[in-house]
């Protein structure tokens, strides 16, 4: 068994947390937080940063998000896993239930006032792992090291990488606004380092 | 998307440094969590477990388990681990399933927008957040105190648990008003009078039923309704097999279905049948020796003769002394001289309307069985104008046979080791203190109100007058009112009167599951948790010999935002307050802290737990281990949900009662003090007292078990029925006729109809009057109307009617409605009975009070 | 209780220790008496029956509802049913019970007339029901002669499908709830009836439905809903086959009726005692 990196895994868990981050309705300190990251950040963080439009132009920015995560009418990257998996428009059914108790069995609460496989849950849920593997390996609990890195596998196959590559296509698709079709590539290419990870 | 942001810290290692981005933030070096919080009291299950809780579906309160199935729940079933209701649950329970997933509970808190109140007003409910709710209340609270006059502050209470005395004492007078009102009166206050003051004991008894040889039922039916239904209908196949069972009812109830005797007396009549049974008791020789005692062996009268009274001396020739020795009793030879020599079952059958033969033969019966004979007083003989002394009256009657606390008898409950809350006392200011002795606004204690519980006058609660002291501003106005799962609106009689009340209080707040007729004339309502799936708390219940302590646990998680009403809403309310100065109530909570880690709560969750264990700490600590079932810590008595007590200890109340003489008390010296103490106050008269109470007892009779006549509200000419109101064997409450299944099989109440709402006439009646079944018919009261569906059944006495209580909601969801707001399904009982009192226990009358006539519609 | 393993284990035991008497003493107390259909997961060569004890049973509805919960029985439709009639003048009224259920007959109406064998006779006896084999031809409930079979003719839980709140904003609606809770059709679903029957869980339009004996339950062991859950232990059920069962010996003690049987049906649900079984003056009447 390996045990990864500090960095790897620092890598891995900033990147997942800051992309869930990313798909919030952006407000306020959301972008001028971006705004004064630009210089300061590194790697995907300031891919991510360079394309934060000035804070005046927010309401632009609240309305395509609307389009694309929202509605009212049709949402044209629905944020949802179960409308990729199960092909059809239903909210919840198994694949939900399944997320739900994967969250259950860590003792997580759902905070989030919307479904339990919105990208935003299923991303910082993938972080949270992460973090655990970390401490684990920072406390050299080899088992649970080995625990928390298989629940990110299964995770992972069981659910993002089932629908996250469509979902990336559909905002660099529809998006109108450089932030969010920057964001939608910008997963897209973090998503296919996390292919290689796995398959490694 | 709203998010809530939590951190928790993660052991830091040096070797980890605090990552460089900005957004993200953190790194791994510290867990920062937003779509998620982390919880520690992990609530949702695996697949398909069994998790224990409380059905409150009546006040039975079984111990109950719940199936849940990724965090859905989906079965019920009785708690095995009970010695109280013994793995059983009656089908109430299963309905809380239509309850919990019901399409008509509140998801969000709302407010008014309508600034109009009143029956024809729609609300205009718009939902809002917590936060704006709360602060709003407390900004109401806030001005009572800034202008002392917390006193116009009222919290109502209605389905409780034992935590209630967080909202309900606590705050209440942290805040600083008399007025807490609870809903106890239209319960069964008037049936624990007769019991208090013979025996001293202000509660509801149990039945030592497996091992009694004569069970009389009086307007009682534990088989359909209150108390310990599951564990009664778990056991009465046996039962009916070793004991004659008889049943005292206008109308054939489910237990008089399966009776040996069905007694239909004449609604009112319960006292007269009582007295002349212990006269035929007495006359016959059949009193229990052991327990009542007997006539002196020198002395020359050694019966009881119809008519004749007994020196309660004798002297002869040899010697003189006491007539009759009683032994665990007192009073005896005076209550047969006052009430009973001349009330001979001949007597009774004018009075009842039953047989003089049936009346002597159940009395013999009865007697024949002593001591293992019970009678089981339900609210019928005393939830009316002139209850309290035909309460009495029954109860003696166990006295008679000397089944009170005896081996197949009427007994109380077990010892329990729950203990109370912290003192509020180093919380109250000035304000609070001074706001808290005013008059209390149910007017209890007042000349008219004596309201004598525990032998204390004026300690009683007389819920249903509170109405009429809101409106008349008596003592004071109430300008802040809070109710929790309560619903006068409904549940009382006369609702009418409290549409006016709620409607009158400037800013009335509502703390329930569903939108109620109540609930119609709030202006904040507060979304409530459901007390079998989603709230923590504990309550007390006995049967069988045993009493246990069950817990109400979170054995879902909420769909909606909801809160606990009786925890987590408070400990809200008081983090508000004290942003705005206040924080008394606050610093008070915070003394509620978990007896495992000695941790203050810091939040409403952290609250309701910590203060359900600091309440059950003697039950689940093996430090402090008492008595009764052993846990080894609060996790197994989580896990379990339900503690039993040690067996019942058999006559060990004899001769050690709580009462004035410490004995049975056939003269109550109990309630003579109580009534002097009353009358003093006022300096009148217990006649004048009474007079004014709407008794009939003159001089010693008021102390004294004894036959009064009914008091109905209209002449027999005018109104030729007498209502007999009755409780439904699946009313949850009166809270479940929003769920299908409540409609589907309300024919399961002998008589009754599925999805329709009925009042029984006997055919002989509905001959005379040209009614046929299925015709939609109008009952009028002098109070009041109702509009319901006639139903032809022998199961009812001529000159009655029977209908059930539960239906004629006009606002409480989709199915309980015919149209929500406007139109009720079927007909409340309550809008016909008029608002009067037993007042000498603060009851509230159901029975034996109103008369209807009827009209085709 | 909910495991008939246990009960069965638990007798074997006392069985073996040699106190056989003391076994049925308790299983006349205990509320494992419910009687077990099963003690390992076949029913080759059983027949499953029922007794029901008029006497214990008190009429609550708690088998009707138990029923519904387990089966996912949609509004109106009830496989387990109390049938009550009021007889007699006042003041000499009875009031009886009979709680029914499908009599799952030896000699089934039903099942012959079944054109596609639909209804057909399953392991230990069982009247059971094939959702995918059945046309809707109602066949069947003309030929039951107990009006125990319903046939779909909507949408099932039509109540659970409508999206329209009580208050707008405030309340939520039935269709959002069974949504929210992962509940099939349903917010209370009981996903584990779906493994016999044809799969169906839930029925659907254009089929019939009834009682299977809960052969979902008991081909686990585990007693059939209306068992488990009636609160006076007034239905017992077990391997009418086997002579040492709790309904062989009750029906051996007591005279038992059953409904219609001169119909020559051989219904395999069994009526003990009676509802009342009140005492009255010792007499020989006149003429």
């Amino acid at each position: 068994m390996t045990i990864n990196t500090v960095s790897l895994m620092e890598k891995r868990s900033d990147s997942y947390r800051l992309l869930s981050e990313c798909f919030y309705p952006p407000d306020e300190k959301f972008l001028s937080e971006f705004n004064s990251t630009k210089k300061r950040s590194a790697g995907l963080c300031s891919q991510i940063a360079n394309a934060a439009p000035p804070i005046n132009e927010l309401n632009l920015l609240q309305l395509d998000h609307a389009k694309l995560f929202i509605g009212p009418y049709k949402m044209l990257a629905p944020p949802y896993g179960s409308v990729y998996l199960e092909n059809r428009q239903k909210l919840m059914d198994n694949s939900t239930i399944d997320v739900m108790t994967r969250y259950e069995q860590e003792g997580l609460n759902l905070n989030l006032k919307d479904a339990p496989d919105h990208i935003s849950a299923e991303l910082e849920f993938m972080y949270f792992l992460i973090c655990q593997e970390a401490e684990a390996s920072i406390n050299f609990n080899l088992e649970n090291v080995e625990i928390y890195k298989v629940k990110q596998q299964e995770f992972w196959n069981a659910h993002l990488s089932l629908w996250v590559f469509e979902f990336a296509k559909k905002i660099e698709k529809h998006a109108n606004s450089e932030f969010y079709k920057k964001l939608g590539l910008l997963t897209k290419v973090f998503f296919s380092s996390e292919v290689e990870y796995f398959n490694s | 998307m709203e998010t809530d942001e939590t951190q928790t810290n993660v052991k830091r290692r040096g070797i980890l440094k605090a990552s460089a981005i900005a957004v993200a933030g953190l790194g791994i070096a510290s867990l920062k969590l937003k779509a998620f919080s982390k919880s520690d009291d992990k609530i949702t299950t695996p697949t398909g477990e069994w998790r224990s809780t409380t059905c409150q579906g009546c006040t039975s309160w079984c111990s109950v388990q719940v199936h849940v199935e990724n965090g859905r729940a989906t079965k019920v079933r009785g708690n095995p681990d009970s010695k109280v209701n013994l793995g059983s649950c009656c089908p109430r329970s299963h309905f809380s399933l239509q309850q919990v997933y019901d399409p008509d509970r509140l998801k969000s808190p709302m407010k008014r927008t309508n600034p109009k109140k009143g029956r024809n007003e729609d609300p205009g409910y718009v939902p809002i957040s917590w936060d704006e709710a709360l602060n709003t209340i407390a900004d109401k609270i806030m001005d009572l105190r800034n202008n002392n006059e917390t006193h116009k502050y009222l919290l109502m209470r209605g389905r409780y648990s034992y935590m209630r005395d967080i909202i309900y004492d606590r705050m209440t007078k942290i805040i600083g008003s008399p007025n807490n009102i609870s809903h106890s009166a239209i319960c069964a206050e008037a049936e624990k009078f007769g019991p208090f003051y013979t025996e001293g004991l202000w509660d509801y008894r149990q039945y030592d039923v497996l091992n009694s040889n004569y069970v009389l039922l009086w307007g009682a039916d534990p088989l359909a309704a209150n108390r310990q239904v599951s564990y009664y209908n778990s056991v009465w196949g046996d039962v009916i097999d070793r004991a004659t069972v008889a049943v005292v009812d206008p109308r054939l109830s489910s237990s008089a279905a399966k009776a040996d005797e069905w007694m239909p007396i004449k609604p009112g009549q319960d006292g007269a049948l009582a007295v002349a049974m212990a006269h035929v008791i007495l006359t016959e020789g059949l009193w229990y020796k052991d327990f009542v005692g007997n006539f002196d062996e020198n002395s020359p009268i050694k019966n009881f003769e119809k008519g004749k009274p007994i020196p309660e001396e004798f002297a002869t020739a040899d010697t003189k002394g006491t007539t009759f020795n009683e032994k665990y009793t007192s009073g005896l030879i005076k209550w047969w001289n006052l009430e009973l020599k001349d009330k001979t079952p001949e007597w009774a059958a004018r009075k009842t309307g039953l047989s003089a033969e049936q009346i002597k033969k159940v009395a013999i019966g009865f007697g024949k069985a002593a001591p293992h004979a019970i009678c089981w007083m339900g609210g019928g003989p005393a939830m009316q104008v002139r209850g309290s002394y035909a309460s009495m009256a029954v109860h003696a009657l166990n006295g008679l046979v000397g089944s009170v606390d005896n081996v197949g008898g009427t007994l109380k409950a077990n010892k329990e080791y729950t203990g109370k809350f912290p003192s509020p006392d180093d919380f109250m200011d000035e304000i609070a203190k001074a706001g808290k002795k005013h008059k209390k606004i149910d007017n209890r204690g007042t000349a008219a109100f004596p309201s004598l519980k525990k032998g204390k006058p004026g300690s009683g609660v007389v819920t249903n007058n509170a109405a009429d002291g809101i409106l008349s501003e008596n003592p004071n106005e109430i300008k802040v009112a809070i109710g929790y799962m309560n619903n006068f609106a409904f549940s009382c009689p006369q609702p009418e009167r409290w549409e006016k009340a709620l409607s009158k209080i400037p800013f009335l707040v509502d703390i329930t599951t569903h939108a109620s007729e109540s609930t119609w004339f709030a202006d904040i309502v507060l979304p409530s948790t459901h007390h079998m799936f989603e709230k923590w708390g504990y309550v007390k219940s006995h049967a069988n010999g045993y009493r246990h302590v069950t817990l109400l646990e979170p054995v879902i998680k909420p769909l909606w935002d909801v809160k606990m009403d009786e925890t987590e809403v408070p400990w809200l309310l008081a983090e508000k307050l004290a942003q705005k100065g206040f924080d008394n109530l606050l610093n008070h909570y915070k003394t509620y802290k978990d007896p495992e880690t000695g941790k203050a709560p810091t939040n409403e969750k952290e609250f309701a737990l910590y203060s359900l264990k600091y309440a059950t700490q003697k039950l689940w600590d093996p430090a402090q281990y008492q008595a009764g079932d052993r846990f080894s810590g609060w996790q197994e008595f989580a896990k379990k949900g339900v503690w039993n007590s040690a067996p019942y200890p058999y006559k060990k109340r004899w001769g050690n009662m709580k009462t004035k003489t410490h004995q049975f008390e056939f003269y109550s010296e109990t309630l003579k003090v109580a009534l002097e103490k009353h009358a003093d106050k006022y300096s009148t008269s217990v006649d004048d007292i009474l007079d004014m109470c709407k008794y009939q007892a003159k001089g010693e009779m008021a102390f004294i078990p004894h036959y009064e006549e009914p008091f109905f509200w209209g002449k027999e000419g005018a109104f030729p029925f007498a209502l007999v109101d009755y409780k439904s064997r699946l009313n949850r409450e009166g809270r479940s006729a929003n769920c299908s299944w409540y409609q589907e099989l309300k024919d399961t109440d002998p008589g009754d109809e599925a999805y329709s709402d009925v009042a029984k006439f006997n055919p002989l009646d509905a001959k005379k009057i040209g009614i046929n079944n299925g015709d939609k018919i109008k009952l009028i009261s002098k109070t009041g109307s109702l509009e319901c569906t006639a139903k032809l059944w022998e199961g009812v006495r001529p000159g009655t009617i029977a209908k059930c209580y539960g239906q004629g909601h006009w606002a409480y969801g989709k199915i309980a409605s015919k149209v929500y707001g406007k139109a009720p399904r079927g007909g409340n009982n309550n809008d016909v009975i008029p608002a009067d009192y037993d007042r000498l226990s603060g009851a509230t009358a159901f029975y034996g009070t109103a008369r209807v006539k009827v009209q085709k519609i | 209780m909910e495991d008939l393993k246990l009960t069965t284990s638990r007798r074997n035991f006392l069985k073996s220790s040699g106190i056989g008497i003391i076994a049925t003493t308790v299983a006349s107390v205990a509320p494992e008496a419910k009687g077990s259909p099963s003690s390992n997961n076949s029913l080759k060569g059983k027949n499953i029956g029922m007794v029901i004890d008029l006497q214990r049973c008190t009429g609550c509805g708690g088998c009707v509802i138990g029923c519904k919960i387990e089966n996912n029985v949609q509004e109106g439709f009830q496989w387990a049913r109390n049938v009550s009639k009021t007889t007699g003048k006042f003041p000499n009224v009875a009031h009886e019970i009979v709680p029914t259920l499908c009599n799952h007959c030896e000699n089934a109406p039903c099942v012959k007339i079944c054109p596609t064998k639909a209804m057909h006779k399953g392991d230990g006896g069982i009247t059971k029901h094939n959702s995918q084999a059945c046309i809707g031809c109602k066949a069947c409930i003309g030929a039951c002669p107990y009006k125990v079979i319903s046939y779909n003719d909507r949408e099932v839980h039509s109540f659970w499908n409508n999206d329209n709140p009580l208050i707008n904003g405030c309340t939520s609606s039935a269709k959002t709830i069974v949504n929210k809770t992962g509940g099939t059709k349903v917010p209370y679903y009981n996903s584990s009836k779906e493994g016999t029957s044809g799969g169906a869980g839930v029925r659907y339009k254009g089929i019939v439905e009834k009682c299977t004996f809960c052969d979902h339950r008991i081909k686990d062991g585990k007693l059939p809903a209306c068992v488990n859950v009636c609160p006076a232990n007034a239905r017992i059920v077990g391997d009418l086959n086997d002579p040492k069962s709790e309904v062989s010996m009750l029906i051996s003690k007591y005279r038992p009726t059953r409904l219609k049987e001169h119909l020559g049906t051989k219904p395999k649900v069994f009526y003990i005692k009676d509802n009342n079984p009140g005492s009255y003056k010792n007499t020989k009447g006149k003429i």
